[in-house]
């Protein structure tokens, strides 16, 4: 690796918004920040933004288990595409990493991707949210995020005591707030496009109540918390008012909870079928207004095979991929300042997945080269055929976007150049 | 001149169920004939794909395209390689390579219809898709409405039972507004879809304060399900409370119908002998199903491209 | 104006322009006269005469001729209507909308039936007819009375009963009421 050198670029990290250079040593790390650098092989990014690197804390990235939906190369692929140096990826049916081993599988894997990948495990066996897993040992591997999705129907107990047990190992709870126990056939926002399709509807209530409910059970036990995929103003009301009574909840939003709205359905199209549901225009206004009040926007990346997006609407599955859509729906759709979109696709989350070391944070000399550079301004229209993950059904198919990835740097690599994935890292053909 | 479809009334709209009206007093005519048969659509396939088991609308289908002298494909769910796990797409493309001029489709998910056209040339139209939509029930609904009260305009119509989970009422709901008859919907709240403010109808869970007042009782088919999901308490109360019983017709207003798009749950959602109450047209409603078919198959082949008009130099 | 036969005939859009007037109101009233006297002559009287109209371009004719035969013979001939749109062979070539269900209250068996239309013109509606007649039935004869036949027949058919042969253009419309007969061709309503 040579010397790099980033000319003529804006520089917004933590710290605050410069026009600047940025140097690169050959190890990898920031030798220097500052006008007029020289030195090393030049970059011309004139007019373009350079970025501590994005960080993504909900994505699915296939594993032994599932080669079909993503694989750890498709998906890291999208995932520096789309400007990310680190994304977390959750335990999700088949790919659950609820035993030491199975996680220690997961890890070994990752080492195969384009960027850091941070295995969450399974805080309950099978995911079933019934049995706790041995959180000790997983956490053995460094793993630190947990998926806990439920609760059960059958009750809180395990819940409670999981957030009261996972606290010696300094870990993060992940909770998809999503449960079907109001709507056990539930396919879209229950309203009045659901009443009429005759879909059956998931009201926004079920989201704020299993938010409510465990907040509560964060406050009762002092564990720390993450609110996946917030959809509706109630709960980022419910979790501000928790978090100011003292616990320990950070929470995220899609993209697409915040850009479409769930007029989309009506076309029956499955590519619109996501979990938590498509709202309504007026509940995104409303969940807009609060966007300050979230940590982090996370895509929930969840790629599938095509053909089961081609499905009917109520027989396909849920979610849409959306790592190389998040940077242009947040800058087209959210009326934020760039610093505060890259809080909540950088240093926030990056924070809350525990690499605030390596990724986000300052950028400051000797500290790792993991790097988005951007045109905020680029008008692009999203082409799921056009994009990096092994699933082409995105729910912003021809939707236009503003602001597009022109190079990723992980630890001082170009893994995009351009727009363009540099393949070099991967080992052969992960397929 | 782009493909047209029947997948929703709305594609229809006003001018189009109208349209499909007025062809059924001429199929109505065929109809009576020794010889129930024209060649209109000779040459013409139509492709009856079926998921869910229906035999009544299949035949009714089937039929219907007979006496239009077209071929019919049977595509059964029995029958075809559904059970065998072909996805929805690879069979719509090998009836479409077959050369099909139309595919009629029921399916228990909302919106198949609405997926075909991008698979297949052939015009569609839905024979139900989940709770959805009906529209050859609304339309043979209408025209059915028509023969016995002369027009729907004006007319007072109460749709009572199931409504959140009936492809037979969404239909029809669109279908009596366009043709301008105002309609009150009458259910439990559990039964009542979650919103229904754009509707532009009524909405009560007070049959007894209906019935006086109806021109139609258009009585639901009650899945007999609901109970165990709490839907209604039991079927026995649901009865009381929302079946037409033989003393509720006697408050019904004079040359008043009473409906149901069948198959009935006698003893449910209607007393045992309603069916061949003097007011019940149940019967009208079978007959016309065939009718309304050709019609609506008519309707989307039988009318080919529109030729424009030319005007001619004189010299 | 029933002679909507081919696809790049002009349909019934835009205006109607006259050019000529070929019969008026008293040259249609003695030319149904005529022909009401030669069906008469050419069955030997009104026995198992049915009168079967196109619709809609035959129906006042059919009417007039049922009045002057009743007032000729003093009997009653049994006037039907056909729909032939289902019959026709250019379905889904084009828009063949059908004008009013077919109403024919009697059995043709066995009976003479005589078709009547306004315009003979290639012949293609004719045919669709004698299709749809015998689907009720099979009539001893069918003969074809119309008032004004314009040549550019496409089969082999003839009319019985004429009230005048026109040379025409192919693109030209003629216009049968009972007030007279116009020639004229269809214009674009913006022209």
């Amino acid at each position: 690796m040579s010397e790099l050198l980033l000319q003529g670029g804006r520089v917004i990290d933590k710290s605050g918004d410069r026009l600047a250079d940025v140097l690169i040593g050959s190890d990898g790390l920031i030798t220097e920040i500052g006008k007029g650098l020289k030195g090393g092989k030049t970059l011309d990014v004139q007019g373009k933004i350079i970025s501590s690197g994005f960080v993504d804390l909900n994505v699915y990235l296939g594993g032994p288990e599932d080669q079909q939906s993503e694989t750890i190369l498709s998906g890291t692929e999208s995932a520096v595409k789309g400007g990310y140096t680190a994304v977390v990826a959750i335990a999700k049916d088949p790919v659950v990493a609820d035993n030491a081993s199975s996680a220690a599988a997961m890890i070994e894997i990752s080492q195969d991707a384009l960027c850091e990948i941070i295995v969450a495990g399974s805080a309950t066996l099978h995911n079933d949210a019934e049995t706790m897993s041995p959180l000790g040992e997983i956490s053995g591997n460094g793993v630190k995020l947990f998926s806990a999705s439920g609760p059960p129907l059958t009750g809180y107990q395990t819940t409670r005591r999981i957030m009261e047990y996972s606290q010696k190992y300094g870990i993060t709870l992940l909770y998809s707030c999503s449960n079907s126990f109001l709507s056990p056939k539930g396919a879209m926002n229950e309203g009045a496009v659901s009443s009429l399709l005759g879909i059956p509807g998931i009201p926004k209530v079920a989201e704020a109540i299993e938010v409510f409910q465990l907040s509560q059970l964060a406050l009762l036990t002092g564990a720390s918390l993450h609110f996946q995929q917030i959809s509706t103003a109630k709960s980022v009301e419910i979790i501000s008012e928790a978090k100011s009574n003292g616990a320990s909840i950070t929470c995220e939003i899609s993209p697409h909870h915040f850009s479409l709205d769930e007029s989309l359905i009506a076309s029956f199209d499955a590519r619109y079928k996501v979990l938590p549901p498509l709202r309504t225009k007026q509940e995104i206004a409303r969940v807009k207004d609060l966007i300050t009040s979230f940590d982090a926007i996370a895509t929930g990346h969840s790629p599938c095979q095509d053909h089961l997006k081609h499905q009917a609407y109520t027989d396909a599955p849920f979610g849409t991929i959306g790592l190389e859509t998040a940077l242009g729906a947040s800058i087209k759709n959210l009326d934020l300042p760039l610093n505060e979109i890259l809080r909540l696709l950088s240093w926030s989350p990056a924070e809350i997945a525990g690499i605030a070391e390596t990724h986000g944070g300052h950028l400051i000399p000797g500290r790792p080269a993991n790097l988005t550079v951007f045109d905020p301004d680029a008008a692009w229209v999203a082409k799921g055929t056009h994009m990096a993950s092994k699933c082409s059904v995105t729910a912003f198919e021809d939707i236009e976007l503003k602001g597009l990835v022109s190079h990723t740097l992980v630890d001082g690599e170009l893994v995009v150049i351009n727009g363009v994935v540099q393949d070099n890292k991967g080992k052969g053909d992960q397929n | 001149m782009t493909q047209k479809h029947i997948r929703s009334i709305d594609d229809l709209g006003q001018s189009g169920i109208e349209e499909i009206l007025a062809l059924s007093d001429h199929f109505h005519e065929v109809s009576t004939r020794r010889i129930p048969k024209v060649p209109a659509l000779r040459g013409k396939t139509i492709a009856l794909l079926f998921y869910e088991d229906s035999t009544r609308t299949r035949l009714s289908f089937e039929t219907a395209a007979k006496r239009l002298s077209a071929d019919s494909l049977n595509f059964s769910i029995g029958s075809s390689s559904v059970k065998k796990g072909e996805s929805l797409r690879d069979t719509v493309e090998t009836i479409s390579a077959m050369g099909v001029d139309a595919i009629v489709v029921r399916h228990g998910s909302v919106g198949v219809p609405w997926l075909l056209p991008s698979w297949t040339g052939a015009a569609v139209i839905n024979a139900g898709d989940g709770s959805h939509e009906h529209p050859t029930q609304a339309l043979l609904d209408c025209y059915t409405i028509r023969n016995h009260l002369g027009e729907l305009n004006g007319k007072k119509i109460s749709i009572v039972g199931d409504i959140k989970h009936s492809r037979v009422a969404r239909s029809n709901i669109k279908a009596f507004l366009a043709l301008g008859a105002s309609v009150t919907l009458v259910a439990p709240k559990t039964l009542m879809p979650f919103n229904t403010d754009d509707w532009g109808v009524d909405t009560t869970d007070q049959f007894d304060s209906v019935i006086e007042d109806s021109d139609v009782l258009y009585m639901l088919r009650m899945q007999l399900e609901r109970q165990q999901s709490s839907y209604v308490p039991s079927l026995r109360e649901y009865a009381n409370e929302y079946g037409l019983s033989d003393i509720r017709t006697q408050n019904m207003k004079p040359k008043s119908l009473i409906m149901h798009p069948g198959p009935m749950n006698r003893g449910v959602e209607v007393s045992s002998n309603v069916k061949e109450h003097p007011k019940s047209v149940i019967n009208n409603q079978v007959a016309n199903g065939v009718i309304i078919r050709m019609s609506a198959l008519y309707y989307l082949l039988g009318s080919g491209s529109e030729t424009k008009f030319e005007s001619f130099d004189d010299e | 104006m029933a002679d909507l036969e081919r696809p790049d005939t002009p349909l019934g859009r835009g205006v109607f322009h006259e050019r000529s007037e070929i019969m008026n109101a008293d040259g249609v009233r003695r030319a149904l006269w005529r022909m009401s006297h030669e069906i008469l002559e050419q069955n030997s009287g009104l026995s198992g005469i049915v009168l079967v109209v196109l619709e809609v371009g035959g129906v006042h004719l059919a009417r007039k001729l049922a009045e002057n035969l009743l007032e000729i013979e003093k009997e009653n001939v049994p006037v039907g209507t056909l729909d032939v749109a289902f019959y026709r062979d250019d379905i889904g070539i084009r828009q063949v909308t059908p004008s009013n269900p077919t109403d024919l209250p009697f059995d043709l068996s066995s009976q003479i039936v005589v078709l009547v239309d306004d315009v003979l013109f290639t012949g293609r509606t004719i045919r669709a007819a004698m299709d749809a007649i015998v689907d009720f039935g099979r009539p001893a004869a069918v003969q074809l009375a119309v008032m004004i036949d314009r040549g550019h027949r496409e089969l082999p058919i003839r009319p019985d009963y004429v009230g005048k042969n026109v040379p025409t253009r192919r693109d030209e419309l003629v216009d049968v009421t009972e007030n007279g007969v116009l020639l004229g061709v269809m214009k674009d309503a913006k022209s």
